[in-house]
């Protein structure tokens, strides 16, 4: 790849007049300026200056990320989660954005009568974003989404899939979760196999799942 | 001037002392007055840190990290409308001839809390509000200039961890020996000269960010002290900047953040 100028911090892209400032650049007395170290873009087409970085640059969220956090509090109709970290960035922390939200209709495909049935407090889960703005609203509707470690609310020890519920290898305890495709295989990212791991997971439940008494199914028009 | 068992800071010639041979006590002269230590700067030095620079100045041995921004703790550190940079300054125990006391000195929180105030108005710190930056500056050997050697590497590290900046800061000290100003003291220079004036300059603004005195100076001789020493940051700014660029040649851009 072709060495093209590097630009440093305080460098002059151009004139306000002429870019707006793009990522990696600021405006200040009329001049674009770069703000880190990478490569100068000015886009005639979108009118903006940008810095194309060649250095780490710090961990950003936006719409359509998937972000690996922690469950913190359930309410009745919500969860939220600590936002750990950007799973396409992992190696930098977020900078400070509050925690993400994830409403109950948007955390199972299924109707879910109650959270508990999806999320324990403490699961290491991994979810999409879908708003940023002004709160993260969070996702894990699809299968490569949820929780990624959870552990044994009686003994602590981490639970292991059967089929499409959890059972605790120490004290034998079951439950319910959305889990991700990939769970306990420490995967940041949903791997490419999801499918794949999804039939498995549905020929377990058929071999050797666990009974789960039957929850309320929803039912439009009930009264409440 | 100098005291009884000073060395000599300037020979016959007028030049300052380049180098001491600790086994004979001798002393080399060979330093012009408006001559620099030899200054090596390499950026990208730590594997965990965000950002990191190793930087040799004379004798001085100076890595820097940098971390976030990340979320602030304690969260009364926090201010909610733009990031706060945090700096730590610490001297290894060995880093002296007679061994420090580990842990924060009141000069070392000092020197952190300059260095901070040095670094912050560089930043774009509004792009991140509520977040923390550190940045913590370790000092492995010293020798005489070490708050302006930590402030060089520390912003070569911020440059390194991609946080957003109006320009690198750089820094560098002149002072007085003999009743003659020179540019950047050394040990023995610091110890038996007259005076020491550290400045920290963002050369792309020509902002002064720093400015302490140690020392007694008339009017004239503080503005010559400047002089020299504000320019020298600008030979300082074209090491920093090949540092990074020596780290990054070659490795393509990582796409931005979009």
């Amino acid at each position: 790849m072709a060495d093209s100028e590097i630009v440093f911090p305080g460098d002059e892209l151009g004139v306000a007049e002429q870019f707006m400032p793009g990522d990696g650049a600021y405006e200040e007395d009329g001049m674009v300026y770069a703000a880190r170290v990478g490569e100068a873009e000015l886009d005639p087409g979108s009118f903006e200056a940008r810095v194309r970085p060649r250095t780490q640059t710090p961990a950003t969220l936006d719409d359509g990320d998937i972000v690996i956090g922690r469950v913190t509090s359930i309410r009745k109709s919500f969860v939220s989660v600590d936002l750990e970290a950007n799973a396409a960035e992992p190696g930098r922390e977020l900078p400070e954005v509050g925690s993400g939200t994830l409403h109950i209709s948007k955390i199972s495909p299924d109707y879910l009568d109650q959270i508990e049935d999806a999320f324990r407090i403490g699961d290491l889960i991994r979810a999409r974003v879908i708003d940023d703005d002004p709160s993260i609203q969070l996702l894990t509707k699809d299968d490569g989404l949820g929780v990624l470690v959870a552990r044994c609310p009686k003994c602590r020890t981490v639970m292991e899939t059967k089929g499409d519920g959890l059972v605790c290898p120490a004290c034998e305890w079951k439950e319910r979760a959305k889990m991700a495709a990939d769970y306990g295989l420490g995967n940041l990212l949903p791997p490419d196999n999801v499918d794949e791991l999804m039939e498995q997971r549905e020929q377990a439940q058929r071999d050797h799942g666990i009974d789960f008494p039957p929850r309320p199914q929803y039912s439009p028009g009930n009264g409440d | 001037m100098a005291k009884a068992d000073a060395p000599d800071l300037l020979n016959h010639e007028g030049l300052r002392i380049a180098e001491r041979d600790p086994v004979n006590d001798e002393y080399t002269y060979g330093r012009g007055k408006d001559e620099l230590r030899p200054i090596e700067i390499e950026a990208g030095v730590l594997n965990r840190a965000d950002g990191s620079a190793y930087l040799e100045w004379g004798e001085n041995k100076v890595l820097a990290a940098t971390y976030g921004p990340r979320e602030c703790h304690p969260r009364r550190d926090q201010d909610p409308a733009e990031a706060v940079v945090r700096v730590t300054y610490n001297m290894a125990p060995f880093s002296v001839s007679d061994r420090t006391r580990p842990g924060p000195s009141r000069r070392d929180r000092e020197i952190g809390k300059v260095t901070s105030e040095a670094l912050e108005p560089a930043v774009l710190t509004q792009l991140y509000p509520g977040a923390a930056i550190d940045v913590f500056i370790e000092i492995i050997e010293a020798e005489a200039g070490t708050r302006c050697a930590g402030l060089t590497a520390a912003s070569v590290s911020m440059a390194d961890a991609g946080i957003p900046m109006k320009g690198l800061v750089t820094s560098c000290a002149a002072g007085k020996i003999e009743d003659d100003v020179v540019l950047d003291l050394s040990r023995e220079e610091d110890f038996h000269g007259e005076a020491d004036l550290p400045i920290a300059v963002v050369p792309k603004t020509g902002d002064v960010v720093l400015l302490q005195m140690d020392g007694d100076l008339s009017a004239d001789e503080f503005d010559e002290a400047i002089d020299k020493a504000y320019e020298a940051c600008y030979d300082i700014h074209d090491l920093q900047k090949q540092a990074l660029v020596d780290r990054y040649q070659g490795s393509a851009t990582n796409g931005g953040n979009r």
